[in-house]
């Protein structure tokens, strides 16, 4: 789907953003990228796309360089930037006029999963709430039937109830040959649902792996202290009421506590010693 | 082809609702003025007269802001990612914003000059018929057949009414002027009218300027000495020209075609280089 071989990218003069780059997607899942801000990761999804063009390295879209942005490729992309704009239109036409450039547009589908998310059927878009455009977006993003699906900051502007819905919806959507990735810094909103795993910190791929294969390797413990947690081999540590909770090597002998990862804790293993994870 | 109709369709809506109210709001100021005329000068209005002159500095304008998805980043990164090619994003722009405008704007014209002509006679008694005899289809020239008796083809029907034909050739010469405006609104930002123009004077005052120190040096020897221009005919001057220069009316279509498919040309690869 998508492969992009030693890109290098900058703003303006500035140090790079990207020097090397090598990131690909070429199976479904639920691509979790994350990174701080700033770290790029919207940069990458806009290179991805074919919205910026890299001053060096390859960077292909179902096989075709994303810059030229050939329509074949897009009728496969659809993207949900972070801030939204919609057209000054009633919904039903913005789904027709929007979905008719989708070989694989559902308009019934459309239409229930403006149902699940409350979406209001009357009235112009641009007089919808941010949490409503974001949502009309969304919906438009699952019904085009794409087989990418970039979503930028996908449930910031969404109320708590949406961004359940949000979740069911992508575990709904996902498959062999569906891929969504999902930027965003919220880990909570996405706290397992996001597998494969990809953090992005100064201008490289850092983690790039898969959740099971990951908590062969680490998993979540409490310690009374820091120190008892250092002395149990924490790779990084987080307080807590009453102790502390460390992310710590898996053992076939010393059994973790969880069968879920804590995102927070991954993220900041991943950035301060990332081959501790692999 | 099916794709582009649809992104011609959706430009089409989505400049449907403030291209049309445009065209009114200008078509009812220029009404407005010529009905205050009336109180100094009651005589019958020339309201296509001003349609030449209204239509392409109106268009110029709204042409400018044909790419004001560019100008936010949201719309600007679903507008590049459209699944279309750079050629129907392009060609469904400028067909909308060059024959669309211009479809409007003469029916919004028709119904002003009929309003004009109608107000007129209303006022001060004059025929209907004389008084719609400016309107874009006369009346009058159908019951006997016009100028064409009775055979009249469409197309002398369509073009050879004289409103009409007014605003065909106003359409032809808004061509060029359209490609430039077309250019400097995917090229500028922001302000791209304001901006296109200055460019344009700019433009305009360095090809002067090159083309009197280019003329100084080539005619130097003329110049300074005196009386080396004696004995040359205009015939043996205009010799020295390439033949097609010496026909003002096609050298104009020339260039018109010319400006226009290079300014065209450069909407499009601009618009392939955009960034969102």
């Amino acid at each position: 789907m998508i492969e992009m071989k030693a890109v290098r990218f900058s703003y303006g003069k500035r140090s790079h953003l990207f020097d090397g780059l090598d990131f690909s997607i070429d199976t479904g899942g639920v691509y979790g990228l994350l990174g701080k801000n700033g770290a790029g990761k919207t940069t990458m999804l806009k290179l991805a796309a074919g919205l910026r063009f890299p001053h060096a390295g390859d960077i292909t879209l179902f096989g075709h360089p994303a810059y030229k942005r050939r329509p074949d490729a897009l009728a496969r992309l659809a993207f949900v930037p972070e801030e939204v704009a919609v057209p000054p239109i009633r919904i039903a036409d913005f789904a027709t006029i929007y979905g008719g450039y989708y070989p694989r547009f559902d308009a019934a589908k459309m239409s229930e999963y403006m149902e699940r998310f409350e979406v209001p059927r009357a009235g112009r878009m641009d007089q919808f709430s941010l949490g409503q455009k974001k949502k009309a977006l969304l919906a438009l993003a699952f019904a085009s039937g794409a087989d990418l699906v970039f979503l930028d900051e996908p449930t910031n502007g969404l109320d708590i109830p949406s961004k359940q819905v949000f979740r069911r919806m992508v575990a709904e959507s996902v498959g062999d040959e569906r891929a969504f990735v999902i930027s965003t810094h919220q880990v909570r909103d996405v706290q397992n649902l996001i597998d494969p795993i990809v953090i992005l910190h100064e201008g490289t791929v850092v983690l790039h792996v898969g959740v099971n294969d990951l908590l062969s390797r680490v998993g979540v413990k409490r310690f009374p202290s820091e120190r008892d947690a250092a002395d149990g081999g924490a790779i990084v540590t987080q307080p807590d009421i009453g102790g502390v909770t460390a992310l710590v090597p898996a053992t076939p002998e010393d059994a973790t506590e969880s069968d879920t990862l804590d995102l927070e804790l991954l993220f900041e293993a991943a950035i301060r010693n990332a081959e501790a994870l692999v | 082809m099916k794709r582009f109709l649809h992104a011609l369709r959706h430009e089409a809506l989505s400049q449907a609702r403030y291209v049309p109210m445009t065209a009114v709001a200008v078509a009812g100021s220029v009404l407005l003025f010529t009905a205050v005329s009336w109180i100094f000068n009651p005589r019958p209005p020339a309201f296509w007269s001003q349609f030449p002159f209204v239509f392409v500095v109106v268009s110029a304008i709204l042409t400018s802001g044909v790419y004001r998805e560019l100008q936010d980043e949201a719309r600007r990164i679903e507008f590049l990612l459209r699944p279309t090619t750079h050629v129907e994003k392009t060609g469904a722009k400028l067909l909308v914003s060059l024959l669309g405008y211009w479809l409007v704007f003469v029916a919004v014209w028709t119904v002003g000059a009929l309003i004009a002509r109608g107000g007129y006679a209303i006022l001060f008694g004059v025929p209907w018929s004389e008084a719609a005899s400016s309107a874009l289809i006369n009346p009058s020239d159908f019951p006997h057949g016009g100028p064409w008796d009775g055979k009249v083809p469409m197309a002398a029907l369509i073009f050879s009414s004289s409103p009409l034909e007014l605003a065909f050739r106003t359409l032809l010469a808004f061509v060029p002027v359209h490609a430039i405006y077309f250019f400097g609104s995917v090229y500028f930002r922001r302000r791209a009218f304001g901006r296109t123009l200055l460019s344009l004077v700019v433009w305009g005052i360095s090809y002067l300027l090159i083309g009197v120190v280019l003329t100084r040096l080539v005619m130097a020897p003329y110049w300074t000495a005196p009386g080396a221009l004696d004995g040359i005919t205009e015939e043996q001057f205009l010799g020295l020209l390439p033949r097609f220069l010496l026909n003002p009316a096609r050298t104009k279509t020339v260039f018109d075609i010319a400006i226009s498919t290079i300014f065209y040309g450069l909407a499009w690869r601009r618009l392939s280089e955009t960034e969102g």
